[in-house]
Parts: C-alpha cells; structure tokens; sequence
C-alpha cells in the first residue's frame, strides 16, 4: 500500500471456475446431525426427554416390567447381553415387582396371565438394554407414582444393545428413536395420528400401517413410509399401544393409554448418506471425509 | 460359524452352529394358478390380469399383516442357484409361485440348552428357524458328543399356524375378504370308536399319543402334496423338530383297528419303514440312516436313541404304523387313493400336540365328504404303578378337542380403545372376518363372547380380540387423531450440556466421529497401557469376540500409583479414582487409524460419549458417566499445546476460571476453597493443571486436570507405544496429542469442594499405595460440616480410619 503498488500494472485475471482453498473446518457426524433434528422435531411436539444415561439396566425393567415372560425367547443370552460384572442388581420396588409377579405368574387386571413359577433371582440378571424401552418403563412407573396422574409426553434417542455378530448391516449397538405418550383415552386413533405428523415432519409424508407382533404392545403396527425414489413401501419403525397387563401393576389409572412407536436411526442416516456399510457410518471405520462432506440435515425443506 | 465357551473347570465347550437357511419355515409357497381359483377369482388370461392380481393380493397380505414376499417361479429358482441352462435343460415350470412370508419375530435365539437338564417347561412359545448345535466337551481325557437339539427362533404369538398351509391360508384369506363364513368345525363321535390303547412302557420315552380320523377324504395331487407339506411345516413350528410331537398319518383301510402304542426295546421292533425295501429291526434301520450319505431323518435319530425302548404303533393285528417321532411304515402309507385318514401324533407335549392335530385336521377336513367333521378317538392308558390317583394324569380321553376358551369383551372397550364407534353388529361382523366365532350375549347387548375355532390357538387376553377388529377395519382406515392435552417439551440437561460442548469443539475445528461403547480388553488395557483392574462391566457370550467389555474410566489410570494430587471428594472422588482407564480415546484412536492415510494433515477428531463403569451404589450396580475426547495428529508437531487451547477454550465456555499450581495450593492450605461469584451470582468454579505420570502420555507432556480441585481428566502427548499398538506408525513423524475430560462435573454446580490435603511425605514414609483423601463438603444452604477420611494400605492389611466433625 505504502509502495503504492496497487496502482501498477493490473493483476492478472482470477480464475473463477476454480475452486478456493478448502477451509479447515469442524464438523457434526451426521448421525448425530439427524439425531439432533429428530430431538429438535420431538421437542417442538411437546415431548420431554427421558434420561438414558444407564446402558446397564435389570432384567426386570428390561423385560419383566413390561410384561414379558422369563422365558421368552428375547431374553436369551443369544441376543442380549447378559453381564459377567456386574453378576446381579436389585430391584428398588418391593411393592410393584410383587404386583409384576403376580400378573406374570397368576394373572390379574383382566389378564390370564403367563401363569409359571416367576423367579427373582431371573429378574435381577443385570444386561446392557435391548431397548430404550426399559427406561420408559421406569418413566411411567414413576408417573404413576405420582398423586395426580398428569398427561405426558416423553421421548429419547440413545444408545441400545443386541448381541449381534456385527456385518455390513447389523451392529452389536445402535440409536433408538422412541416417543411415548400417556393420556386419558388414547386410541389408536391417536396413535396413528402421532405417527404420521412425525413422519411428516421428517420428510416422510404418506405412512401406512401393517397388522405386527410385539411383545408388550397390542394392537401393534410396523410403520411403512412411502418412498419416492424407489416407488415402494419401505418399513421405517415400530408402534403399538402398551399392554394393561404392563400399566395396570404400575398404578397408572385403568382409563389412561400409553401409546408408542420407535424407529432405529442408522437406516434413515444410511439412505441419507447412501452408506452401504453400516460399519462406515458408526465405529471406528467412519471416513473423515464423509463426516466432514455430509450435508446439512435439513427437514423443513421437506415442509409440503 | 464356529465358536468357544469356556467354562469352569477345564471343560471346554464347542459349539458348532449349523445353520440351515433353507427350512425357513414361515415362508410358504403357493402356485399362482391355485391361489387364484382359491380365492375365487376368474382366472388370468393375460399379463395385465396378472398385474392387477398380484397388486391386489399384495396389498390384501398388508392388510391382513403378512407378506407377499416375492413372486418366482421354479425356473427362476434353479436359475439363481445353477444358472439358466441348467434350468432349460431340466425343463423346469415357469409358472408363478407366491411366495408369502407369515408374521414373525424379529428375535432368535438359543434356548435353554447349555447345561440345563431339567425338564424344559411348556412355554406357549413357538419356533422359526432351527438351528442344529453339537456340543463337543472335553472333561478330564473323556470326550463327549451331545446334540443338544436343533432349537430355534422364536414367534411367541406369531402362531397363526393355520396360516402354513395353502387351504388355511386361502381360507383365511376369503373369510378375511368376506367371501366365506367361518365352518363350524365339529367333532363325530361313533358309538364306538376306534381306540387307542398306551402302554405303561411309553412313559419312558413319549408319554402321550392324540388321534384323530378324518373320513371319506378326497385327495388331489395337489391336495395331497399340501397335506404332506403342512405336516412337515407344523413339525419344524410347533413340534420344534419333532422333539415335542411327531404326527404320522396313515391308511385307515390298509389297518386293524384298535391301535395299540407301545415302547420296545430296538431289537424287537421289525418293519418295513417308508420308502424302504426290506424289512428291518429298529436297530439295524438307525444303523442304515445313520451310515447313509444323504438321510434328511438323521437329525431326529438323537430324540430317541439314547432310550433302551422306542416308541411303536401297532394295529390290533401286529401290524407296524410307525416308530415315532422317526418314521412311518410302508404298509400303511397315504396315497392319493386313500379314503380314510388316520392321524396320530405321539408328544412329550400334549397341548403343543393338541394343537397342531386341531391345524392339521381342521385344514384338511374341507375335502372330507362331510366337510368340516372331524372323526374323534378314544385314547386309553394302561394303569401302572406311577399312574397313581396322586397325579391328576386323564386315565383316558378322546382327541380332537375342538373346545376353546370364551373370552368376554364389550363394544364400550373395542371402542375405547380404538377411538372408534362401532356398533356391536358391526363389530361381530369384524371379528367373524378374523376367523374368529362370536356371539352377542342374550339379554346383554354389550357383551360379546367370542372364541377361537380349533385351527386358532393365539388368542390369550380381550386386547388381542381387539387388534382383530382393529386389523379386519383396517388400521389405515382409523381416523387420525392428535392428543387433545398440551405438554411441555424439555430436553435433559446432561444431553443440553454436552451438545452445546460439541458444538463449541467442533466450532474450534474439530470433526465428531461415533464409537462403540463395547471394546476389547486387549484394546482397552494393553494398547493403552493400562493395568486390568477389573472396575469394567464385562458381558457374557459376546457373538463377536473383540466386544468384552463396556469402554471405562478416563484416559489413562486416573490413579493406579503414586498420584500426588488427590483432590478428591471422599467416596465419590475414590470411586471416580479406582476404575483403570481408557475410554473414549482408543475409540477415536482406532477411527484415527482407519482414516490416517485418507485425509491430510493435522486431523483434529473428537467424540463425546458415555462410558459405563461399576458402581456399587446404583440398583443395576453401573452408571455411565459422560465423557468428552479429542485429539489433533499432525505431523512433525505434538499438537499438545493446541489440546491445551481446547481445554482453555472448553473451561471458558463453561464459566471455569483457571487456577495456577500455586493459587491451589495455597487454596487448599487455607482449608478454604475460594468464595468469589461468578457472573452468575454463583459460586466461582475453577480448574487447574498439574504434571502426571501416566504411561498411556509421553513424560512430561502430561497433565491432570482438576475441576474444583477433583480429578476431571488428563490431556497429553500420547505416548509412541500406544500409537503403535493402535496400528498407527510414526511414518511421517506423526504425533498425537490427546485430551479425554468428564463432563458431568459441568452439569451442575458442585455442591461438594473439596481440598488437597499435604501428603506426599505420607507415602514417602510409609510406601502406601492409597492415600489419603480429605475433604471439606459443603453444602451451600446447609451450615456446613467437615468430614475427612484416610484410607491406608500397608502391605497387605489395610486400615481404614474416617473421622466425622461437625
């Protein structure tokens, strides 16, 4: 400036069809990314989230509280993990596990129950959750606690555990999306509703419902959303309304239903990243590049 | 897929898992041309018809929740498995096949088979798909060989085993799409009917027998294919592979009723099995399955031939019908001019047997000429010295039973729940849809009775009778509804907290990777060389070996020897101490690795995550603890002092004010923690950084980082050795500094403060290896108490003194 060079001879023309220096920036994973706009969406709907900072939970929670039977298939060491250490828990709830007990092995609250020898000892095998479920269990048994039941809505993004030998689609651990709502009078009505102005919100604008199998839930659903790029219905997650034989023993008033669904968050995350590999997307083999190349997430563009 | 359990002792396991991925057995396949006439539509002439039908059936399946999986045909089968000249060669149909998936579990497992060998209970769950395991074990020079048994996956109410074969299918299917009423299945009982007599003997092998006959049958080709087929499906479901229950289906007219079952030992057993040419004893018929190439029974031979008796069937004149659950006689066998059917299923289970005789029977009994009657047995028990009045075992009965629960419901609760008003005709007419057999209550209109016909066994509870009527309205029929009350949304603090700190890492730079929190002990103790102090949670039969245990603690050791700072806060700054090690960081080390060839220097990765470490104090005796990790790698420069400016950076954001060695010091001698505010109006918060001597961080490029003056974290150098135990080598000079930090301090204000009481000439002296912690606890709105605490150990005693003022 001072030399007043400037004012020289021009510079040479800029080469605009090349592309600047690449910023050294930070980036989001894009897992999380998705995962902060779902929480985003939940939070704009009304729905509280749940603290699901315990991978270790009880058998009981787990499974037992939601009225499934200590023989149940799922509750083999071939698809849960069982815990070496801790080896055992306690279960905090003298008065309710009696109630689960009971409705297990002989019934009760309309139920015919499982009707077998229900084992404690089965219900304090400590595991790292198969689902967020096992939390909102604990949710509703603590809002039945309460000596005004208040309608709520709750949900939580976190981390569940399924023994699995891990391949290009299947990982030993994975984010399960879950919201959950407990009101007087719910229907299934109003479970479909939920679900399909969920889906909307994130991009999914035509969902349809198929008849399913869940253990604690009845009537249950798979959610099917409509794909526009490969014209079909893809199945996108699960629903249902929770079984009495699960909320009655908690003490939450017979007229109240707590409807619910849930959905993984990798698949959606794999199709936006068109990521074959789910070993790619979560785990130490991410690519860098990717991670730092992953485009915004960006559901309000989808607004119709 | 092969793998190990070791179990005490020194008997080692193995476990040899045959998959068989072809007996998917919830899979049906029905031909396009028999679908379409069962169904009762025009058969289809051209491809458009074809189009619109498979459209159709397609979403008839979806609605009635199950799936059309995929329309083949056998040419395209063997082409896909031997290449289409094979195909044209063996000349194979073209024409469609539906291949329709039925409801199932998205579980699988094993099923109490390891050690267990006491009676499995009768669980109303029922079987997918088998897997076949042999144990080897080796205890003591002795080998033993078990097949413990193909056991399987799982659909607990997904037992809609009327749906497994094509007449069920198709019928369900009409009723569903209202085209047919439900049958009435009925039970014949002749004044005299045919008996079958049960020896004592059999209690040692398979107790009970169930029996059925089914009269004036007409087969098909077809027909009588399906009938076979539905046999073998319902053995590989219900029957889980026949150990529960085998069924054997013969010529009535080719036998001599009454019928006698019996267990005898294998050498006085002689007959000519099915498919064989000369006659042979039990023996020597095992002996020929066992020795032959391909024999699709040697699977079953282990159900019985352990036993010093085998079941058989005689007919009153010595006549062979079968050596069950392995195979039938020749004599006897059902051809497609076979008129009467004789249906025996011999159990260990005889409700599970039960129920598959009243599936067989009921979907075959439509080709019977009475159509829907069902010929009924009598089953007779030889008296024995066990069958005593104690036990409340039937001395005789007669099968089928084609009585079933009546569940009582009302509209008020159907509707109730599905926010719909129905009136009660319309939900009868919903529920007949389902197959189900309803009745309006007399004088009581709001009550329906409805119980399941014979050929359905999944209805336990009224909720399940209303997803039927949810299903035959069609759940996207419902109206859509939104919850009337308002709610608050929040989020939780912790998840608040940490995600403000990632956006400020990443802000500074950095790119998040995600890791699993499940990890290898070699990764987690020896790469990062860090004692094994067992504070992890292990998990049991991990599927893939490398997952042993949940990632732990901090960085490296926060404590195992002669740290000289200890700022912790008595029992909790203890616990926090006593777990090894690693974290988050091998994690980001390993992403490191996988991506130090693709991208360019200096790389800055970061992840925030939970840990899980064990924690006597919880109910489920673990609690995870939010962890923050970065490092920078870069070549020819340790980076160290720009993980330094994170951590300023992180604390700064964070409302932390730095304190020097000296300051804390001098803080702690005055046994007074600092009382300033911050702007906040709280209490000030403060870190420090004091020099470490961890072996995962080179020495001297380390620290600890306290937050108010309790152990939060270290950042550092890493060391070489660890770099290359991770697989990244110092090519080009490439260094890694690192930080791994808990956030949880963060969270809230600590209530707790605590002090670093002078110590060191305590160890020097007296070469402990704990030592001593003190500190001061306050609780703002209490007046405050004072608790210190030392904790010793000398040799191998250990003592332990606290002393409590106040």
């Amino acid at each position: 400036m001072k030399m007043g060079t400037w004012n020289g001879p021009p510079l040479k023309p800029y080469n605009f069809d090349a592309k600047g220096i690449n910023m050294a920036n930070g980036a989001l994973h894009p897992l999380m990314k998705m995962r902060n706009e779902m929480r985003k969406i939940l939070l704009e709907m009304g729905f509280e989230e749940m603290p699901t900072n315990n991978f270790v939970e009880s058998s009981f929670w787990n499974f037992d509280s939601l009225f499934q039977p200590q023989q149940h298939p799922a509750r083999d060491a071939h698809d849960t993990f069982f815990l070496k250490k801790p080896a055992s828990s306690t279960i905090e709830v003298t008065d309710y596990m009696n109630l689960v007990k009971k409705t297990h092995s002989e019934g009760g609250f309309g139920s015919i129950g499982w009707r077998y020898d229900w084992k404690q000892s089965e219900a304090e095998k400590p595991l790292l959750r198969t689902h967020t479920t096992a939390i909102s269990s604990r949710m509703l048994y603590q809002l039945a606690q309460q000596k005004q039941f208040r309608p709520m809505k709750y949900f939580s993004i976190d981390r569940v555990f399924r023994n699995e030998a891990i391949d290009a689609t299947h990982l030993a651990e994975f984010h399960q999306v879950e919201g959950l709502i407990a009101d007087y009078g719910l229907t299934l009505g109003h479970l479909i509703g939920v679900i399909s102005q969920f889906f909307q919100k994130i991009g999914i604008q035509r969902v349809s419902f198929k008849p399913a199998y869940n253990p604690y839930t009845e009537p249950s659903m798979e959610i099917f959303g409509w794909s526009e790029e490969r014209q079909k219905w893809i199945e996108v997650g699960n629903s249902g309304v929770f079984r009495p034989e699960m909320l009655l023993p908690m003490g939450l008033p017979p007229n109240v239903q707590v409807i619910a669904w849930g959905l993984g968050l990798e698949r959606p995350c794999m199709i936006a990243t068109k990521c074959k590999d789910i070993r790619e997307l979560f785990g130490p083999k991410v690519d860098i590049n990717m991670v730092q190349n992953f485009r915004f997430v960006r559901y309000d563009k989808l607004k119709p | 897929m092969v793998f190990w359990l070791s179990l005490s002792h020194n008997c080692l396991w193995q476990c040899v898992f045959v998959w068989d991925d072809n007996t998917n057995t919830k899979v049906i396949e029905v031909q396009e041309s028999q679908l379409v006439s069962r169904l009762g539509y025009e058969p289809l002439d051209n491809e458009k018809d074809q189009k619109t039908f498979q459209e159709n059936f397609s979403k008839l399946c979806f609605e009635f929740g199950i799936e059309l999986d995929e329309v083949t045909s056998e040419f395209d089968k063997v082409a896909r498995e031997k290449g289409a000249d094979v195909a044209k060669k063996l000349k194979a149909s073209t024409s469609r096949l539906y291949k329709i998936e039925l409801p199932e579990r998205q579980f699988f497992f094993f099923f109490g088979l390891f050690l267990s060998k006491k009676k499995k209970r009768n669980f109303d769950i029922d079987i997918d798909i088998h897997i076949y395991i042999y144990v080897y074990m080796k205890i003591k020079k002795y080998e033993y060989v078990y097949f413990v048994y193909g056991c399987a996956c799982v659909g607990e109410k997904a037992n809609r085993y009327d749906l497994l074969s094509v007449e069920g299918l198709t019928k369900a299917l009409r009723i569903f799409q209202e085209k047919e009423q439900l049958p009435s299945y009925q039970t014949y009982s002749p004044k005299d009917p045919v008996v079958m007599r049960v020896t004592a003997a059999t209690k040692k092998i398979r107790p009970y027998v169930v029996c059925a006959i089914l009269r004036d049958i007409e087969f098909s080709e077809e027909s009588l294919q399906s009938f076979i087929d539905l046999q073998e499906k319902l053995h590989f479901n219900i029957c889980r592979k026949r150990t529960l229950c085998a069924i054997g289906t013969h010529d009535l007219d080719t036998l001599a009723p009454p019928f006698l079952y019996d267990a005898r030992a294998p050498n006085d057993i002689r007959f000519i099995a099915l498919k064989e040419e000369k006659e042979m004893t039990a023996k020597e018929l095992f002996e020929a399955y066992r020795t032959r190439d391909i024999c699709s029974l040697r699977e079953y031979l282990p159900i019985i031939e352990h036993s010093p008796v085998y079941p058989i069937i005689y007919d009153s004149k010595g006549v062979v019908l079968s050596m069950p659950p392995i195979i039938n006689s020749e004599h006897s066998k059902i051809t497609i001019k076979t008129k009467n059917v004789f249906i025996e299923s011999t159990c260990t289970d005889l409700t599970k047997a039960n129920i598959a005789l009243n599936i067989l029977v009921t979907a075959f009994s439509e080709y019977c000429k009475k159509k829907f009657v069902v010929e009924q047995v009598k089953v007779v028990f030889d008296k024995n010295e066990s069958h005593d009045e104690k036990n409340n075992e039937p001395s005789h009965y007669v099968t089928p039973d084609f009585n079933s629960h009546v569940f009582t419901t009302s509209p008020s609760y159907v509707n109730q729940l599905l926010g719909t008003t129905f009136q009660v005709d319309h939900i009868v007419k919903l529920l007949q849809r389902m197959s189900l057999n309803v009745r309006v209550k007399e004088n009581e209109s709001e009550a329906i009775e409805v119980w399941a016909p014979p050929s359905r066994g999944d209805i336990l509870h009224p909720v399940d009778i209303v997803e039927d009527v949810a299903i035959a309205h069609g759940y996207n029929n419902l109206e859509k509804r939104l919850p009337e009350h308002q709610t608050l949304g929040s989020e939780q603090p912790l998840n608040a907290l940490s995600d403000k700190i990632r956006d400020c890492v990443a802000l500074c730079g950095f790119t998040e990777v995600l890791n699993w929190t499940l990890i290898s002990k070699q990764e987690s103790y020896d790469f990062m060389r860090i004692p094994d102090l067992g504070k992890a949670v292990e998990v049991e039969h991990p599927k893939t070996h490398e997952f042993q245990i949940c990632r732990t603690n901090l960085l490296p050791v926060l404590l195992h020897n002669n740290d000289d700072f200890v700022f912790a806060r008595g029992e909790e700054g203890r616990k926090r101490r006593d777990p090894t090690s690693v974290s988050t960081l091998h994690g980001v080390l390993k992403t490191l690795h996988a991506n130090i060839g693709k991208c360019s220097l200096p790389l800055h990765l970061f992840e925030v995550g939970d840990i899980v470490i064990l924690d006597e104090e919880k109910a489920v005796k673990a609690r995870n603890e939010r962890r923050l990790c970065a490092l920078t790698c870069s070549a020819r420069q340790s980076g160290f002092e720009q993980i330094h400016g994170l951590l300023d950076r992180v604390m700064q954001q964070n409302s932390f004010e730095f304190l020097s060695q000296s300051e804390l010091k001098e803080k702690h001698n005055n046994r007074w923690p600092c009382e300033g505010k911050n702007i906040y109006g709280t209490r000030q918060m403060y870190y420090s950084i004091v020099p470490s001597e961890k072996l995962t961080f080179f020495p001297h490029r380390q620290a600890a980082i306290l937050v108010d003056g309790l152990v939060a974290g270290y950042f550092g150098v890493v060391h070489p050795l660890v770099l290359s135990n991770f697989g990244i080598y110092n090519v080009n000079n490439v260094m890694v500094s690192a930080i791994e930090l808990n956030l949880e301090p963060f969270l809230s204000q600590p209530q707790i403060i605590s002090f670093l009481l002078q110590s060191t000439h305590f160890y020097q002296f007296y070469d402990t290896i704990l030592i001593c912690l003190c500190h001061v606890s306050i609780n703002l709105n209490v007046p405050f108490t004072f608790r210190a605490g030392f904790l010793v150990k000398k040799g191998d005693k250990r003592t332990a003194n606290f002393f409590l003022y106040k």
